[in-house]
């Protein structure tokens, strides 16, 4: 270093403490200029603007009314003024002494601050893959559920739930795909710790987010175990600007969207007429007769005389009618902030109601959020922030009666009630099922969860580019379940009690008649980190970010039952009867101790250079195994920035990002699998009997020391480009993701006799990409936006130690093959004539292999399916044989993964109206029906599809799309299980998200004593095409029973106002 | 700047500090549970840890999982009628894992871990005798499994690593497996307690009378498996038996039920006079006073040797038992197998009344005929394709409202007095070719008796040309209907592949020369029979009436039992992770 440039620097370090430390004291003297800075296009204040002094580097920040004032004792300095999201300003002072500075908002978005890992960078030097999301998602959303309504929002973010009922969606987050046959989500962190939990995010209050980055690739390794999954970093909202008072609510009402899955009377009668005309015996069940189920056809209601069941009222019943209707939900979010000079807050309320559209009985969810965010500047150079959290919510179910036996087994021909008002008994003298009944009267069962945050977080700046952050949260959550059965009395039609009682109150022991769980988490989190951040020569910005985490969560379990319950209108397990008691307790403990740095360089933002790591050490391995490394290194160049592609207006940027990084998973481990545990239960022995303890070891004895995390390996490979001054830009990134020390099941012999440890020995390639563009622009008073998302990516198990064996349908894992690879028999036409069919069995061996169920009576007859004997081996079979060149007659038919996710929103404002429409979707997925209605008379005993009727093989129609109906389940299961044609594309494309707005001018609203009003009308799900053929909303999943409760679309409308 | 270099120094401390508690984060251990080298120092863990073992025994959900229970109960035998499964009919194919193979295993570590750290055990080893002993007994429990379903298995008697050679060791003999059963039924009833000092609390658990009947049934299984089965199903390569031990078996096993019997602590369960002659059916849902019109409690059972304790609190059966065992029909068979009163099978006794009338062969017969398929019939159909019979053995006393389904929870039987009793007069005929009045007034003659028949003696069989090994056998196939026995008998009888070929059949429906209430003088098909719905149609069997045509149910043709299905296959997953394992004859 020269001797003129360490002058310089000693200078300026001795100004900066001057400026930061004494300025208040000792003051400068000489002239004074002062100001206020607005916005240019809407007038407001700007507060938090440095203004600076190019000469002296002297300088203030504006305050919440956006004035500041400035002493100098140069001549006509340059006055600059900054601020994150506007364009610089600069302006050489003559002899004004009052400067009126309007700042013109920077339009091109990839000046934006990106929220990422420990730390915030301009969106133009970011190496890695992120996506940020910002408040405006959650705005006016008729979602309370935070994970939820990411759903679409950025590529390579899958966001699936499986049910609409509010605290019981299903939600999951996926980014990028899998990464392990043992699953995996993303690591929440909120405000820059981890979350307690998966709800500690599915239950903020969605008026609280500022932003919502999600890390995508290796970038996310600083966060080392846990990162293979990716990364979701939420910041709250902070105070800003003057005092603010922001209320809005939301009323809504559901309806019932897509119920084709739903046969009634008729169509469950036609579907036993249409699978008997194919039959030479006829097979009517326990309805006897052709004449019982022409009558049901035809909608008779009235007495039917049955098998086994006497004479059995059977009459109009839709399920979903009956237990479905319009349900109102609502929502209020009150917020206040400021910021002034020292201090800045921001409180906010929020209160929502949903529910679902059960009618029977509430389901549904209350949340309440309360936070606050605060920050203090202690002095010049210490600021403490903390932030207080409380969500809770009480989640009310009915405790039976939305399971299987909703639709599925409680079929739609037996009203919920019977003359006299009394709950109907299905089948008369069975009587042990009735949904509507087991919701409404057979009990309760309710969650409870509060969760309690505080953080504490002070920075010391130890010099202008040296600062030192400590910080603390503490996470405490209380859950609680009670769950209560109450015995329903079912009658027949005729008023006498059922020969059952309905199944799911019955009360035993392993249905308690109440049932309480207690469970206490908390979660300790402690960071020290030092930040430095400088820039040389004006061209070399460097970052280095490094310190220490340390974390210790805690869970405490106690839960007791009560056998025998009845209600008399105080729910507690006190009242309960003390006849047959059960307890448990239960205690876990785990912790984590990281190193962590990160090092960005950039040179005049065109060269960028990242490098990161992390070094866990856990608790959930042995003494001298409980540390493992994880990092990435990251480099982009912008290639815009450069001299050559300065001259021309196409372009205003091209950036090229490169990543490759290793990261860790932490699922499949446990939290003390390094010793052998000894497991307590209970066995029942003895006259009278009473349980005795029982103990067994876990895993029976066997242990692993030395398997730790999967180690993900990630590189990425991105192109963002911005054209027409960034009207229209576009992110193109493709990554490969190598879980390379994937934990499996190695299979020993079962002379073993216990589980062994899984070991790090698989290994999972993905491959993806994700694309997004987005065109924006305004055209007078028209602003719009248009943006597209898409991604996918395919999976590849490529090392599976130990035996590879599956069978016929959707496998999990199989080497060689993407993960969840459906495996179905080859079919190629149906049988044409009796000959044919004499020919099949005679050609695979009558009664072997899979034949062996179509005899007798379900013998196979023209218009079954042939099942192609794909290995030649003369039979057809389920059976794997890995010693055959071609093992099976299963084939590999692509995989159950979402391909070509996608989301697409269009927005747009004019004056004081706007529109916000999102769609979202996946472009391809492979599902099989699975169940008891996959297909007709998969069960006989079970409600029945309807949606192949009139699709099947009959002689006038040889070519249908199906083979011949049959009222035999074995043939039934012969001619649809696991055949190549009933795999369908789960494809839609969904409406998720339509909101129109329209604010009242200010001119008006102000008369009303509001800053601001604004009306809107804001719908979920309104609207999808789908390519689902049998009626289930493709959102569901591929189960058919349990799959009765209908999605729902939501009607809102809404305020917003502003004080 | 004093303020700020204080600042300074106390986050720098900050920082050391949290270093120096790293163990706080990173020392953590399991606080809800002991960790195995804590564990086994007191008598109490050895008790609970082999309480543990007590799910292996066959229950109402058989260990192997689900519903396989009814697999344990004769459907789709020679006795009954039910279809729905494919192993009688020889229709197995080799899987890929088969719980049978892996779950004893499992049970063998848990024994062995149990066992060797028995040897360690600091205390008094009088302490934990009995509970070593009950270690033993399971271990010997668990390779009976082994041995009934796959013949020779590799025998581990130590506590295995992953790295351990005996992973990849071949299969040892039968003979080897049977001899390490013996063994350690022999360390069981040594260490054993006796029944009568078994406490009220304890009852259930495994009495040296329960060591001894599984013994003399191991021993009676092995002996006749080896005099009628011999060497056919034995694996390539297997050694033989290292000497005929197969009258030293019998003879054991004779001495062993002896002993059972006269121990005082077992006696049949007969209720006749309080239940009106179903003590056949009560014993078999016997719960609380509410099980039966008697108000008896499984207090008053004295007859169940080894079994499985269910109650209706703490444990109950878990299983659609009343549902589905009144589906599992008995096949025309075992309707015949029923004796007269007068103690002869119905086709050589004058009580008989023929098939004319629905009901009529109900008349003067052995009362477990009422007792399993219900009271005597005035009216039938075969409409349906179903036997015509009717089964309740197992099914709740008033299901429904005493019992709903899966409540049920009567104990299950594995070994009873009755069983005893026959095992010892099938084991003394086999063993000396002759069963005295006396010896069978000791066993055979009891079980009859409250079956209200006639006794078996020498005479009867000679005056009326009955062969007594057969009346004994049938007189298992009578009172162990649906026990889970049936196979195991057919297979070690050798006669497996006979019994099982035949077409299954149900009611009798004659023709014009036998009219019945299905078909009348002119042969036609009355109002009670839809002949259309029996697909394998009508065959002409040997009934208790002489050759006459009943309705079938499952046709000879669809019965491929094979001499290779006395065996199940190894798992060929199994197989490709130890090639050394010979697959059993028959399925290569």
């Amino acid at each position: 270093m020269n001797q003129s440039l360490f002058k310089k620097l000693r200078t300026l370090l001795a100004i900066s403490l001057a400026v930061l430390w004494f300025l208040p004291v000792s003051g400068q003297t000489g002239r004074v200029i002062t100001g206020k800075i607005t916005d240019k296009e809407t007038g407001e204040p700007i507060a938090g603007a440095t203004v600076k002094l190019a000469e002296t580097g002297g300088g203030t920040i504006s305050d919440a009314n956006g004035s500041f004032e400035l002493r100098y004792a140069v001549a006509n300095p340059t006055l600059s003024v900054s601020i994150i999201g506007y364009e610089n300003y600069s302006y050489k002072i003559g002899s004004e002494s009052r400067l009126d500075i309007r700042l013109q908002a920077k339009t091109g978005e990839l000046d934006e601050i990106v929220v990422v890992a420990y730390g915030v960078q301009k969106k133009v030097t970011v190496t890695g893959a992120v996506e940020q999301i910002g408040s405006k998602t959650f705005e006016s959303r008729a979602v309370t559920n935070v994970g939820l309504a990411l759903q679409g929002q950025t590529p390579g973010l899958l966001v699936t739930r499986n049910s609409p009922r509010p605290g019981n969606e299903g939600i999951a987050l996926q980014i990028r795909g899998a990464t392990s046959v043992n699953g995996g989500s993303p690591l929440i962190v909120i405000d820059g710790v981890p979350g307690l939990n998966w709800s500690a995010l599915q239950q903020m209050n969605p008026d609280d987010v500022e932003s919502i980055s999600i890390l995508k690739d290796g970038s996310a390794a600083i966060y080392g175990s846990r990162a293979a999954n990716g990364v979701v970093l939420v910041t709250t909202k902070k105070g800003k600007g003057k005092v603010q008072v922001d209320y809005s609510n939301n009323l809504r009402f559901t309806t019932n969207g897509i119920t084709g899955y739903a046969t009634d009377m008729k169509q469950y009668a036609t579907v036993w007429l249409e699978a008997n005309k194919e039959e030479q015996i006829p097979n009517w069940w326990g309805y006897i007769s052709r004449e019982n189920m022409e009558r049901m056809q035809q909608g008779v209601e009235g007495i039917y005389p049955t098998q086994f069941w006497g004479d059995l009222f059977i009459g109009n019943s839709n399920r979903i009618d009956e237990m479905f209707a319009r349900r109102y939900s609502h929502q209020h979010n009150l917020s206040i902030s400021n910021r002034g000079e020292n201090s800045g807050y921001r409180l906010s309320l929020g209160y929502a109601d949903n529910k679902g559209n059960l009618a029977t009985a509430y389901d549904g969810q209350k949340q309440y959020n309360l936070r606050f965010n605060h920050d203090y500047k202690l002095s010049k150079s210490v600021l403490l922030e903390s932030s207080m959290t409380v969500q809770n919510s009480n989640t009310s179910t009915p405790s039976s009666g939305l399971d299987g036996t909703l639709f599925a087994n409680d079929m739609p021909f037996f009203p919920a009630k019977n003359p006299y008002g009394q709950w109907n008994a299905n089948f008369g003298n069975v009587g042990n099922r009735n949904a509507a009944a087991a919701t409404a009267d057979g009990g309760r069962d309710d969650q409870f969860r509060t969760l309690y945050r505080l953080d504490l977080k002070g920075t010391l700046n130890i010099t202008s580019n040296l600062s030192f952050e400590a910080m603390g949260s503490l996470q405490n959550e209380d859950f609680r379940r009670e769950r209560y059965v109450n015995p329903v009395q079912l009658y027949d039609w005729y008023g006498n009690k059922s020969n059952e009682a309905l199944q799911s109150t019955v009360q035993n022991s392993g249905n308690p008649g109440y049932q309480t769980w207690s469970n206490s988490s908390f979660y300790q989190f402690y960071s020290a980190m030092l930040n430095y951040k400088n820039t040389f020569a004006d061209s070399h910005n460097l970052v280095v970010v490094a310190g220490i985490n340390a974390e210790k969560s805690q869970n405490k379990n106690l839960s007791g039952s009560r056998v025998n319950f009845s209600d008399n209108g105080v729910y507690d397990l006190n009242v309960a009867s003390t006849d047959v008691v059960f307890n448990s307790g239960g205690k876990s403990q785990r912790g984590f101790y990281s190193y962590l740095a990160r090092v960005n360089y950039d040179f005049r933002e065109k060269y960028l250079f990242e490098v990161l790591g992390r070094r866990d050490g856990s608790s959930m391995f042995d003494t001298g195994y409980k540390f493992k490394n994880f990092g990435n290194i990251s480099l982009g160049w912008v290639f815009s920035n450069e001299s050559l592609l300065q001259d021309q207006r196409l372009l205003s940027l091209g950036k090229l990002r490169l990543s490759s990084g290793v990261s860790g998973n932490n699922v499949g481990i446990g939290n003390y699998d390094y010793v052998s545990t000894v497991n307590n239960g209970t066995t029942a022995l003895g006259y009278p009997t009473a349980l005795q303890p029982n103990s067994g070891l876990a895993a029976n004895g066997l242990i692993s020391r030395d398997r730790t995390w999967e180690r993900v390996y990630q590189k990425n490979i991105a192109v963002d480009l911005g054209f027409l001054n960034n009207r229209l830009t576009t992110t193109f990134d493709y990554f490969v993701k190598d879980n390379k020390g994937m934990l499996v099941n190695v299979n020993y012999p079962s002379v073993l006799g216990g589980s062994a440890p899984k070991t790090n020995s698989g290994h999972l390639n993905v491959k993806g990409w994700e694309f997004i563009a987005t065109w924006k622009d305004k055209v007078k008073d028209l602003s719009y936006n248009v943006s597209f998302n898409i991604s996918d990516n395919r999976t590849l198990l490529k090392d599976m130690e130990g035996a590879d064996t599956y069978g016929a349908g959707r496998t999990a894992a199989v080497n060689g093959y993407p993960l969840n690879s459906w495996f179905l028999y080859q079919t190629n036409s149906y049988f044409a004539s009796p000959e044919e069919v004499n020919a099949y069995y005679a050609a695979y061996g009558q009664t072997a292999g899979l034949l062996s169920g179509v005899q007798g009576t379900n013998a196979l007859r023209p218009g079954d399916i042939k099942v192609i004997d794909v290995n030649g081996d003369g039979v057809v079979s389920n059976v794997f044989d890995a010693s055959k060149s071609t093992p099976a007659d299963f084939v590999y038919m692509g995989d159950n993964a979402p391909h070509f996710v996608f989301g697409t929103n269009l927005s747009a404002s004019w004056k004081g109206f706007d529109f916000n429409a999102f769609f979202q979707g996946v472009g391809k997925q492979y599902i099989m029906r699975s169940g008891w209605m996959a297909y007709p008379f998969a069960t006989v005993y079970t409600n029945q599809p309807y949606s192949f009727i009139g699709k099947t093989w009959t002689e006038d129609n040889p070519n249908a799309e199906y083979p011949r109906l049959t009222s035999y389940v074995n043939r039934a299961n012969w001619n649809y299980a696991n055949k190549d044609f009933m795999l369908q594309n789960n494809r839609y494309l969904r409406l998720k998200t339509l909101i129109v707005g329209y604010t009242v001018p200010k001119s008006l609203s102000r008369k009303a004593g509001l800053d601001r009003l604004r009306l809107y009308f804001s719908g979920n799900d309104l609207w999808e095409i789908t390519s689902v053929k049998d009626g289930y909303d493709p959102e569901t999943g591929e189960t058919s029973q349990n799959s009765g409760y209908p999605f729902y679309r939501t009607w809102s409308f809404g305020l917003n106002i502003g004080l | 700047m004093k303020k700020t270099v204080n600042i300074f120094i106390l986050t720098l401390g900050m920082l050391f500090g949290l270093s120096s508690c790293q163990d706080y984060f990173l020392d953590l251990k399991p606080q809800d549970a002991l960790t195995d080298a804590a564990y086994f120092k007191k008598p109490a863990d050895f008790k609970a840890y082999v309480t543990g073992f007590y799910g292996q025994l066959m229950g109402w959900r058989s260990p192997f999982g689900g519903n396989s229970i009814y697999q344990y109960m004769d459907g789709n035998t020679d006795l009954s009628t039910n279809t729905g499964f494919d192993y009688p009919r020889g229709n197995v194919t080799v899987p890929a894992g088969d719980n049978r193979w892996s779950t004893p295993y499992s049970w063998i570590r848990s024994a062995n871990i149990l066992l060797k750290n028995a040897e360690t055990y600091s205390g008094n080893p009088a302490e934990i005798k009995a509970y070593v002993a009950e270690a033993s007994f399971f271990r010997a429990h668990a390779y009976f499994m082994l041995l009934n379903f796959f013949g020779g298995v590799p025998v581990v008697t130590s506590v295995l690593d992953v790295s351990s050679p005996e992973l990849v060791a071949p299969r040892n003999s039968r003979y080897e497996v049977v001899n390490q059963i013996l063994a350690d039924l022999d360390a069981a009833i040594a260490g054993l307690p006796l029944e009568q000092s078994i406490v009220a609390a304890d009852k259930g658990r495994i009495s040296k009378g329960a060591a001894q009947a599984f013994k003399a049934k191991v021993l009676l299984y092995e002996a006749t498996w080896r005099k009628y089965v011999g060497t056919t199903t034995d694996f390539q390569g297997s050694a033989g038996p290292a000497s005929d031990q197969i009258n030293a078996f019998l003879s054991e096993a004779i001495a062993l039920s002896k002993e059972v019997m006269e121990s005082g602590a077992y006696s049949l369960w007969n209720q006749n006079t309080a239940l009106s002659n179903l003590s056949n059916y009560y014993l078999f849902n016997l719960e609380d006073a509410g099980s039966n019109p008697a108000g008896l409690t499984k207090d008053s059972n004295k007859e169940f040797i080894l079994y499985g304790v269910y109650d209706f609190t703490y444990r109950q059966g878990g299983q659609n038992l009343s549902h589905t065992t009144a589906q599992m029909l008995p096949s025309r068979k075992m309707m015949d197998l029923y004796l007269c009163t007068d103690g002869l099978p119905p086709h050589k006794s004058p009580l008989f009344q023929g098939y004319h009338n629905v009901g009529d062969e109900f008349k003067n017969r052995d009362l477990r005929m009422v007792a399993h398929h219900g009271t005597a019939p005035t009216t039938a159909t075969l409409t349906t394709g179903l036997s015509g019979y009717g089964n309740r053995k197992f099914a709740a006393n008033n299901y429904g409202s005493y019992r709903n389904a899966n409540q049920e929870s009567s104990n299950y039987s594995i070994i009873r007095l009755a069983d005893v009793y026959l095992m010892y007069a099938e084991a003394l005929y086999e063993r000396n070719n002759a069963i005295t009045d006396a010896q069978l007034d000791e066993s055979v003659n009891r079980v009859r008796a409250r079956a209200g028949v006639a006794p078996l003696t020498n005479a009867l069989a000679t005056t009326h040309g009955l062969n007594i090994l057969e009346e004994i056998r049938n007189e298992r196939a009578r009172e162990l209907y649906q026990e889970g026995l049936r196979l195991d008998d057919l297979r070690r009888w050798g006669i497996a592949e006979q019994a099982l070929g035949e077409s299954t059949c149900g009611m009798v429906v004659g023709d014009a020369s036998y009219t019945t209430a299905f078909r009348n003088a002119s042969g036609a098909a009355t109002a009670n029979y839809n002949p259309a719905t029996f697909v394998w149609g009508e065959e002409t069997v040997p009934t208790a009436a002489g050759n006459l045509k009943c309705v079938v149910i499952d046709s000879k043709s669809n019965r491929n039992f094979d001499r290779r299905n006395y065996l199940f296959p190894i798992p060929s997953g199994q197989i490709a992770l130890n090639p050394g394992l010979v697959q059993n004859p028959g399925y290569n």
